[in-house]
């Protein structure tokens, strides 16, 4: 079922796991994709989607990196002429916490929050001028579920993640920003706030080697990547500014947006 | 004894405002401060408190300048002996709207995070050696009301992206903060408050300002001050604050509201509020809980006034 015919969307961080997922998902529904990552295999991943009979590219960039944005958005423009659809999924992991050495922390900050929340900044200023011209579109900015957990767990990472936990909520401002400065110009953005998913940072994280319980509870990429395409498929009139949560032992699935309330009765 | 003689407490962005009213309450409760501010006025601040016979020490500098933290912390430590507070009030405002230049797309990100974000850190992992060696602590970190959606919708602005995902971000600073040293007595909130009467505020209200139009060559007229909160108030919270000895907490305050503590919140809920409003509709948050609270008559997410 190609739904999405006609319709380009830009993945970040699709060399491999979640946001090759991602951009699969996509492809099958016969949308136009284009990949970027660190990673070189990027161009591979990107020219495997073609059998999907779309059209596909990869680009090698760091989504810290303004120049790198610059040229994946312009050279989306150049070879596709639009984009309808951003999933900015580009995201690292380092450990640390408030106990660390300033020196460490400031290397793992560049890192942190040069990937995860100046990457999703970069690549949404750059392609939100170009919705805005088409007329409207969809952003989707993957968080964690550190910034909405299910309910009895508390917020963060623990102990020792505040310069990942730092970025991620600052990726939720941005969304909610985002969702109301575009509400009226067809533009969409929303974010997922995942639990433990099989996909390749949390892969490295349990040093590739997980223990077959760990990695049973993990969620399936494929059930987070379908959730993504039923929130697309909602359409220009779907929900924006949510941050959707994603939990491990929950239903994955995109709750009915509340009905609005009713105004109050005139005095 | 003063309820705070002994101690030594920093406060950041000291030159006015809340900053100043936060030093100035510290040193009266008998902490030895030390403040600093990139604008020079911090030096008439410490003055005025070291004539009230407070141990001052006085530092203008910029606060995104790593080596000069490090110096600033330094000194402070030698001259007094121990860190036992820090309050992270420096901050900036920014305009950021969507549909930016992308040169000033870039220049904005650097200037609003490095100041609301990164310095909070650095300043942070300065001082934890020092209240981990005085056997515990207290840091506080300045956010908005606006990331306690209970109140609002999360956002302070649509064309202020930047300050709003700074003051989201520093809630990972307090959250992770506060869970990593606890065993060490030392306790971490955000004091998350609406219009206060500051002069990052006033200046919208002056020419140029994004609220100009409500405003006049002095600033605000004196009918939107008499909404703003006093600073004097809230740094009476930040007392409160630090007797009361929670951690993990953002504490809301709220123009109209009585300024107050509040009961401690459940640890599993502390920082999640904002799930309260997430699936609610954008443009339909309705009424606050509190629907007998006066809102401001205007509005910094519009720049107009509202009904």
């Amino acid at each position: 079922m190609a739904r999405l015919q006609g319709q380009v969307a830009l993945v970040t961080g699709a060399a491999v796991g979640l946001g090759r997922g991602y951009a699969e998902a996509l492809a099958r529904a016969g949308c136009d994709v284009v990949l970027c990552d660190i990673r070189p295999e990027v161009v591979d991943t990107a020219a495997a989607l073609r059998r999907h009979g779309v059209r596909a590219e990869g680009y090698v960039a760091d989504v810290a990196n303004p120049e790198d944005v610059r040229r994946v958005v312009d050279g989306v423009l150049t070879g596709f002429g639009r984009i309808d659809i951003l999933i900015a999924n580009a995201g690292t992991w380092r450990g640390g916490g408030a106990k660390d050495d300033l020196d460490k922390s400031l290397k793992d900050y560049e890192v942190l929050i040069g990937t995860n929340l100046k990457g999703v900044y970069l690549f949404g200023r750059a392609v939100i001028p170009v919705m805005l011209a088409q007329g409207g579109g969809q952003i989707i900015n993957i968080a964690t579920d550190h910034v909405h957990t299910h309910p009895g767990r508390p917020t963060a990472g623990g102990s020792g993640m505040d310069l990942y936990d730092i970025s991620k909520w600052g990726v939720l401002g941005l969304t909610l920003t985002w969702a109301k400065a575009l509400a009226d110009h067809h533009i969409r953005v929303n974010s997922f706030s995942m639990g433990a998913t099989d996909s390749h940072m949390l892969r490295g994280f349990h040093n590739n080697a997980p223990s077959p319980e760990e990695e049973a509870r993990w969620m399936k990429p494929e059930a987070v990547c379908d959730l993504a395409m039923q929130l697309i498929a909602e359409g220009p009139a779907g929900r924006t500014g949510e941050n959707i949560g994603v939990w491990v032992g929950f239903e994955i699935e995109l709750k009915p947006v509340p009905a609005a309330k009713p105004e109050p009765a005139a005095a | 004894m003063a309820y705070l003689s002994g101690k030594t407490a920093i406060v950041t962005g000291a030159a006015q405002g809340l900053g100043q009213a936060f030093a100035e309450r510290l040193a009266a409760e008998g902490a030895a401060v030390a403040i600093c501010d990139i604008q020079p006025g911090v030096m008439a601040v410490g003055s005025a408190i070291a004539a009230t016979g407070a141990d001052v020490l006085c530092q203008t500098f910029d606060i995104t300048d790593v080596s000069a933290c490090r110096s600033f912390v330094a000194a402070t430590t030698a001259r007094f002996g121990r860190l036992d507070i820090l309050v992270n009030n420096a901050a900036v405002w920014r305009s950021t709207p969507v549909t930016d230049p992308w040169d000033k797309a870039l220049a904005d990100f650097d200037a609003v995070m490095d100041v609301n974000v990164k310095a909070a850190m650095v300043m942070c992992r300065l001082a934890v050696p020092h209240m981990i060696a005085a056997g515990g602590g207290d840091i506080v970190n300045i956010s908005t009301d606006y990331v306690l959606p209970k109140r609002r919708d999360g956002v302070n602005a649509p064309d202020t992206d930047l300050y709003n995902a700074s003051k989201w971000a520093l809630n990972g600073l307090t959250d992770g903060g506060a869970q990593a040293l606890a065993p060490h007595n030392i306790r971490m909130n955000s004091l998350c408050m609406g219009p206060t009467d500051t002069e990052m505020l006033r200046a919208l209200f002056r020419p140029g300002g994004k609220l100009a139009h409500l405003g006049g060559p002095d600033g605000p007229p004196p009918e939107v001050i008499a909404g703003f909160m006093d600073p004097a108030d809230i740094a009476g919270l930040l007392i409160d604050l630090m007797k009361d000895g929670r951690t993990g907490e953002n504490i809301g305050i709220w123009a109209g509201q009585t300024i107050e503590l509040g009961p401690r919140k459940r640890w599993d809920v502390r920082m999640r509020e904002r799930a309260d409003f997430t699936g609610q509709p954008l443009r339909d948050f309705g009424p606050p809980p509190w629907s007998d609270a006066p809102e401001p008559v205007w509005s910094l997410a519009v720049g107009q006034p509202t009904e």
